[in-house]
């Protein structure tokens, strides 16, 4: 079809229905009048941007957004709260967790401080008991002398000083701390003539020649006291003035203790022999296991004098 | 019964004399007058205390 057949087409359709373009003309402007006023009103109250596009849909998608944000957030700030309340679970662990291993600490350190004190008792205990059986050992060589002193009786008056000497080395040699006390032993025993002294016996090393003229008085001396008592007289300071010693007879004192022990046996007074006595450099020399020791050795060596001054009725003096 | 035996008199009195003298400690003295005698218990006590320490490693 040509230009010139839609021309006669045109022509054609103005004759026959001009009112019709008309009414076309003016529904067509009208509809376009109408499209731009409502297009320029979404326009104007933010409904639509200028090219008509609808501002809605972008405002629709940013709150969807926010939600999923806010949600998110929530979410995240939920998850905080818990993570924080776990933290801090964890921290009070923690500090009960400290709280437990300071006190097994303390406890370790107590345990081993009970430990060392063990340990410090058991080695004290020790040596107690290492001194206990050298004690014993002492007492087995003193009984097995005594023994050989009574079964060889010959031997025994030809050597008796040597003897005793030896004998009383072994119940010095119980005494702990030899070199500070100066442990010097020597035995009275009844003087055969006179009734109110004692006379001397028989000594251990370190007494001089002098220790056999010494005659205690059975009334104001230490070993008379012992012997009248017939119990164990213990003098930790012969400078005392309350304690029974014959103080005129030793101005020249080497020794603060005296310990007078008598010789007998059990309880029974007539028994009594002699007395036994120690002396001892420093002011309460000894202790109640050495005195319990000299006590021990008294009744070892009583046999032995027994039989030397009762049975055998030999000499007295030394 | 352990290891000992009783320690002849003679050597008791020279141990005695040097005892004395100075020339050897009351601990020299007990350890040779006793020569194990009475001593065994002591001893054996003294090994298992000794080893319940190591454990603990105390010195």
């Amino acid at each position: 079809m040509s230009t010139d057949d839609l021309l006669k087409i045109a022509e054609t359709f103005d004759k026959n229905t001009g009112w019709f373009l008309d009414f076309l003309g003016y529904f067509v402007a009208i509809g376009l009048v109408a499209t731009f006023l409502v297009h320029f009103y979404r326009y104007a109250t933010g409904q639509s941007d200028w090219l008509g596009r609808s501002t809605n849909d972008t405002s629709q998608l940013t709150q969807i957004q926010l939600d999923s944000l806010r949600k998110e957030k929530e979410e995240i700030e939920r998850k905080m709260i818990q993570l924080e309340s776990e933290i801090q679970d964890l921290v009070t662990l923690l500090k009960e967790k400290e709280a437990d291993l300071e006190e097994k600490t303390q406890e370790v350190i107590e345990m081993v401080h009970e430990i060392e004190t063990i340990k410090s008792l058991y080695e004290e205990l020790d040596e107690k008991y290492d001194d206990e059986t050298y004690a014993m050992s002492q007492v087995m060589y003193t009984a097995d002398e005594v023994a050989s002193a009574i079964a060889n009786e010959e031997n025994f008056r030809q050597n008796r000083a040597d003897i005793y000497i030896n004998l009383l080395d072994y119940l010095i040699n119980t005494i702990k701390g030899f070199r500070e006390k100066n442990p010097r032993v020597v035995i009275h025993i009844k003087h055969p003539k006179k009734d109110d002294v004692l006379v001397h016996y028989a000594h251990s090393s370190g007494h001089s020649h002098r220790v056999k003229d010494y005659e205690p008085p059975i009334d104001n001396s230490a070993a008379g006291r012992a012997w009248r008592t017939n119990e164990v007289y213990y003098v930790p300071d012969v400078e005392d003035p309350q304690y029974e010693y014959d103080r005129k007879a030793h101005s020249n004192k080497y020794y603060r203790t005296i310990l007078c022990v008598p010789l007998k046996a059990g309880a029974d007074p007539s028994t009594r022999i002699g007395v036994l006595s120690i002396t001892g450099k420093p002011v309460d020399a000894y202790e109640k296991i050495e005195i319990e020791r000299v006590m021990l050795f008294a009744r070892l060596l009583y046999p032995l004098i027994y039989m030397d001054t009762k049975i055998r009725e030999v000499s007295t003096y030394g | 019964m352990g290891d000992f035996k009783m320690v002849p008199e003679e050597v008791r009195k020279e141990l005695n004399r040097l005892y004395r003298e100075g020339v050897i400690t009351r601990k020299q003295l007990m350890k040779r007058m006793k020569n194990g005698l009475f001593d065994h218990e002591r001893l054996a006590v003294k090994e298992k205390f000794e080893k319940l320490i190591e454990k603990y490693d105390i010195k």
